[in-house]
């Protein structure tokens, strides 16, 4: 499972950003990197957007089989007292 | 034989004798030993001793035997398998310790002995001597090495968490990643995180996401608690199974003042299980802030682009070069403007001049008019017979006829008379 890696597109969106904030490009130059620009940040509001939220906890029974279910936070009387950790 | 002396008893019958007596002779070993025992333990059930570790013994049954000495005397001494196994630091020859227990007599030796039920290092604890001991071990063999950390994954896909589901750090670390970056996944592996076995389930649980494929960082961590309570995360199957490890794992115990041999080990350590959600997921909303800026910047870069190529052909088609030929055509057209102006101006006054010239003479022929003549009070006189204007009284005769011509009428006459 390959996901475009999120920092180096970034880094990559700022370089594009930068280029044609500075240098002096000839017009079709500037549309390409434009494009390109473009493009990169549609893949990265995709990245940041796609995952959904998930939290389960793996359960084990005795006989060492594993299935998971969704984990909720159980109102619990103590919040910081660490002597009640089970 | 024996009738020969009669007074001898067996020991059995003189003993029967002393007993009935109710005089006590002697002691057999065993008595005596078992006596000194009873007494023994009587005396010294309970105490502390301070003393140095020599001769120290751990066979294969588990039991741990060992002298305690000082300068002047020793003291042979027991740990028994089932204390022995809990004891948290190592023990060694010269180690200078305070024994709990009781001393009794191991009576088929005849040896006394003190059972310790309770060991520690003497000026330090025992935990804190434990944890001495294994993080020198396990820096020498280069478990704590910075090169071997992993770096921890920008955004991951899936999160480890390996945490007591009822705990204070399941709930920061939840909290704060739900802050961050809401949707991500997260897969929590309960375990608990103090008392016997603590650290093998830890250790068994880590281990285990290493199984799975989706996970890409794993945070292990607990709350804050006394050195006791955080004790399995110093205990070396932890530090093992986090060294193994081949995904990154964040480690989250107690505060930041509590530091423990799995934070020397794992590949970050968070201060706190808060930070610890802080180091897993970086902060989405700044994230889109800063791509919105990006994003703006790279349309406002691309319209300012497209201007100033526009603004450079308005330039260049507005620039002297450009507009030259104009220009001479123009200058041209003015020059023949001018010429046509000046050419007006002249006739104009060209035209006056002749004009005037014109009335000036005009003027002259006028007043050189034969009748502007007559005005001024001179006569054309003309002979009558062929009308011929006579200047010069020459061939004229008496009695001719002559016509007068005034200004206004004319006369005829005769001569009278002619006069030279």
């Amino acid at each position: 499972m390959k996901k475009p890696n999120f920092e180096t597109s970034l880094k990559e969106l700022e370089e594009i950003v930068e280029q044609l904030e500075t240098s002096d490009l000839a017009l079709d130059e500037t549309l390409a990197k434009y494009e390109k620009g473009i493009k990169i940040y549609k893949q990265c509001c995709q990245i940041l957007e796609k995952a959904e939220k998930k939290i389960n906890i793996l359960l084990k029974n005795s006989h060492g089989n594993t299935r998971t279910e969704e984990f909720n936070l159980k109102k619990s009387d103590d919040m910081e007292s660490s002597s009640n950790e089970d | 034989m024996f009738d020969s002396f009669p007074d001898i008893k067996t020991d059995q019958e003189e003993q029967e004798v002393f007993r009935r007596e109710r005089i006590e002779k002697f002691f057999t070993v065993s008595e005596i030993t078992r006596q000194i025992r009873t007494s023994l333990e009587y005396n010294f059930s309970n105490i502390s001793i301070l003393g140095e570790i020599s001769n120290l013994r751990k066979p294969g049954s588990g039991h741990v035997y060992l002298t305690l000495k000082d300068k002047g005397s020793q003291l042979q001494a027991v740990v028994f398998r089932n204390i022995a196994s809990r004891i948290k630091f190592e023990l060694k020859d010269g180690m200078e310790v305070i024994s709990s227990g009781s001393v009794t007599v191991y009576e088929p030796r005849g040896q006394y002995q003190l059972i310790i039920n309770k060991i520690e290092p003497k000026g330090i604890g025992a935990l804190q001597l434990a944890f001495q001991q294994l993080k020198e071990k396990l820096e020498k063999e280069g478990l704590f090495d910075q090169t071997h950390k992993k770096p921890i994954p920008f955004i991951p896909q899936k999160i480890g968490i390996v945490t007591s589901p009822t705990g204070a750090a399941i709930k920061d670390i939840l909290n704060i990643i739900d802050r961050r970056f809401a949707n991500v996944e997260i897969l929590l592996y309960p375990v608990r995180v103090q008392g016997e076995g603590a650290a093998q389930e830890i250790a068994e649980a880590i281990m285990e996401l290493n199984n799975l494929s989706d996970i890409d960082v794993i945070i292990a961590g607990r709350g804050g608690g006394s050195l006791e309570d955080l004790w399995a995360f110093n205990e070396e199957v932890v530090a093992r199974s986090i060294y193994n490890s081949r995904i990154p794992v964040i480690s989250a115990v107690g505060h930041e003042i509590d530091i423990t041999i799995a934070d020397l080990v794992a590949d970050k350590r968070a201060l706190t299980p808060s930070e610890a959600g802080e180091l897993v997921v970086p902060r989405k909303d700044l994230l889109l802030d800063m791509m919105e800026k990006l994003n703006t910047r790279l349309l406002q870069s691309l319209t300012g682009k497209l201007r100033l190529t526009r603004e450079k052909l308005l330039r260049i088609a507005n620039s002297y070069a450009m507009k030259q030929p104009f220009d001479r055509l123009r200058r041209w057209q003015q020059r023949l403007d001018e010429f046509a102006q000046r050419l007006n101006t002249n006739i104009a006054h060209a035209l006056n001049t002749e004009r005037e010239r014109l009335s000036g003479i005009a003027g002259k022929l006028e007043s050189l008019s034969p009748l502007n003549v007559l005005k001024r009070g001179y006569t054309i006189t003309t002979r009558l017979e062929d009308n011929k204007s006579l200047r010069e009284a020459k061939g004229l005769n008496k009695g001719d006829k002559i016509k007068t011509k005034l200004s206004k009428g004319s006369t005829i006459s005769a001569i009278l008379s002619i006069e030279s």
